[in-house]
């Protein structure tokens, strides 16, 4: 059964729509990220326009992001107070990464740039999660479940408690970090879990749970703010195609929470950094491999 | 005198009464609607065909405007180079022949290769900078051919050689309306020929419209962006924490007042 999308202007088969709304909500829920990395590409591959993929995916993200964190938050897994801090820096990021983008355009070769330092940061992320990961597993009767955050990150000022993280962490960092993910969202377009979650295990010393649980919960807002700014700018949230999207993604969450919960630390951060790399290695491929087809529809991120 | 002049008004009105609807050209149905269901429909045309006249009939959309990159070496790697902007190409173009291609003015046979006829008011700008630029048919013409390919795939364009059907003086076709098409006045064109010169016109037209959910998705995203985006986000939260909520009562319920395990990390 096919349903036809109106603002892509093009039908789809029902179930195959609900189907990668799940499997997407799924890694979603598992690892804290958006998923769009993944969902645009097979958006943009069964032919939906850039700009209408890019648009709706991130829709259909608000919804994996509330599932997913309300999953994770029955299991006292969302820091929201620490997350809250990280949503002000992100707002400050994204602002002045809009302003940015606009200065680097003017500059050139803008999408190289943007490109090769994904994949440099892609790479430079996985290999490290993967090797310390593997570590942690070899040595797992003497590991700590949580790595100790670097000794610069524990002199910054503005100290405070976090009781759910059960961690004492500078208010600064947290800032600054949500600057950082609201500049990626920004200049990348991508929703900034991949870094996200890395650095507020490595950086913060957050537990890995914690951390997946909080970095959902701040993807929300993310997602919201984009989806508004997408729909009021250019109108191309495709809301049929989205709470299709939607309706998989968020039960996908709920099982990828649940799945989350019955893993180890270690074991989370080794399946999320084989899924960083083998992203890297998507993108790399694309990169050197010379298309099939020199043109492609534009609009999108 | 008058009567004279009323007679002969008359006479003249009964003769062009009698050309005129052997020729006129029919559609069905003369509007085709576009609702959540819509996966492509057909539209009949029908008309008389002067006697000795093959027919070649014509389907054409509005303009859309289309955005295309292409893509180039920066280094090693293969990226977007270049940003465009196609203005003034029908996004439906279909050309449907009662007799084989060889049989059309040669002109027009030239003009159909590579669906040139579609690209007649095209114009692609160049938008990789800060200022548009127009660029030359030789520039352009790269950008015309992906369009092309692209939109044959979609079955928007295509050329179909003895697809009009010739009975008793008449002619009948089935135009394709795939999921794709445009929004508005659907053009179609009847074009008689004979002994290789076109001979002859009759033009009609059908409607492409949405409606219900559709029409006022449609109509709400492109009037009312801020209130479309609320209610997407809306829908989005509403979803996500029913689902969210529904498990967790899932949970209690499969659980019995167990207590859940205690996370690891």
């Amino acid at each position: 059964m096919h349903i036809f999308l109106p603002i892509a202007n093009m039908d789809l088969p029902f179930l195959a729509v609900l189907g990668l709304g799940g499997v997407v909500g799924f890694l979603s829920g598992l690892f804290g990220v958006g998923g769009g990395f993944l969902l645009t590409p097979v958006l943009l591959m069964v032919g939906v326009p850039p700009a209408v993929a890019t648009a709706s995916d991130t829709n259909q993200i608000v919804a994996a992001s509330v599932s997913g964190t309300v999953a994770h938050a029955r299991s006292g897994n969302v820091d929201f107070k620490l997350g809250s801090i990280i949503l002000v820096g992100g707002l400050l990021g994204g602002t002045i990464g809009t302003d940015l983008v606009r200065h680097l355009r003017t500059l050139g070769h803008f999408d190289f740039v943007v490109k090769v330092a994904y994949v440099v940061m892609l790479l430079s992320v996985g290999v490290f999660m993967f090797q310390e990961s593997l570590r942690a597993l070899r040595r797992r009767e003497h590991a700590l479940e949580t790595p100790h955050p670097p000794k610069w990150v524990r002199t910054l000022p503005w100290r405070l408690y976090f009781p759910v993280s059960g961690i004492e962490c500078s208010a600064l960092a947290l800032l600054l970090l949500g600057f950082l993910i609201g500049m990626l969202a920004a200049i990348m377009g991508v929703g900034g879990g991949f870094i996200m979650l890395p650095v507020m295990i490595y950086l913060l010393g957050i537990p890995t749970l914690k951390a997946v649980g909080t970095s959902i919960f701040t993807v929300v807002f993310t997602a919201i703010n984009v989806t508004l700014a997408q729909a009021t700018v250019n109108g191309t949230v495709d809301v049929v195609l989205a709470v299709l999207l939607l309706l998989g993604s968020s039960i996908g969450a709920q099982l990828g929470a649940k799945v989350s919960r019955r893993l180890a630390g270690e074991q989370l951060r080794i399946a999320f950094s084989i899924i960083v790399l083998a992203v890297m290695a998507k993108m790399l491929y694309q990169l050197v491999t010379p298309p099939p087809v020199l043109f492609a529809f534009g609009g999108g991120h | 005198m008058r009567w004279g002049l009323r007679l002969l008004s008359w006479l003249f009105l009964f003769l062009l009464g009698f050309a005129l609807p052997a020729s006129a050209l029919e559609v069905s149905p003369d509007k085709v609607g576009i609702g959540l269901n819509f996966a492509g429909d057909k539209v009949t045309v029908t008309g008389a065909l002067p006697a000795g006249c093959n027919v070649y009939v014509e389907v054409l959309s509005p303009p859309v405007k289309v955005p295309v990159n292409r893509l180039g070496h920066v280094g090693p790697f293969w990226l977007n180079k270049q940003k465009a902007e196609i203005k003034g190409v029908p996004k439906l173009y279909q050309v449907y022949t009662s007799c084989p291609l060889s049989q059309l003015p040669p002109a027009l046979r030239e003009e159909l290769e590579g669906y040139q006829k579609a690209f007649r008011k095209a114009e692609v700008y160049d938008t990789t900078g800060e200022e548009k630029r127009l660029l030359d048919r030789q520039a352009a013409l790269p950008f015309l051919q992906f369009l092309a390919q692209e939109y044959q795939n979609k079955g928007l364009y295509a050329v179909r050689e003895g697809a009009v059907k010739v009975t008793d003086g008449h002619f009948q076709v089935t135009v394709d309306v795939p999921p794709g098409t445009p929004q508005g006045e659907i053009q179609v064109t009847a074009h008689f020929v004979k002994n290789g010169q076109v001979v002859g016109r009759e033009a009609t037209s059908f409607r492409v419209e949405s409606r219900g959910l559709v029409r006022w998705l449609r109509v709400l995203a492109g009037t009312e962006g801020p209130v479309y985006g609320g209610m997407a986000v809306m829908l989005a939260i509403i979803a996500g924490l029913g689902v969210g909520m529904g498990f967790g009562l899932l949970d209690r319920l499969l659980s019995f007042g167990i207590p859940r395990r205690t996370s690891r990390a």
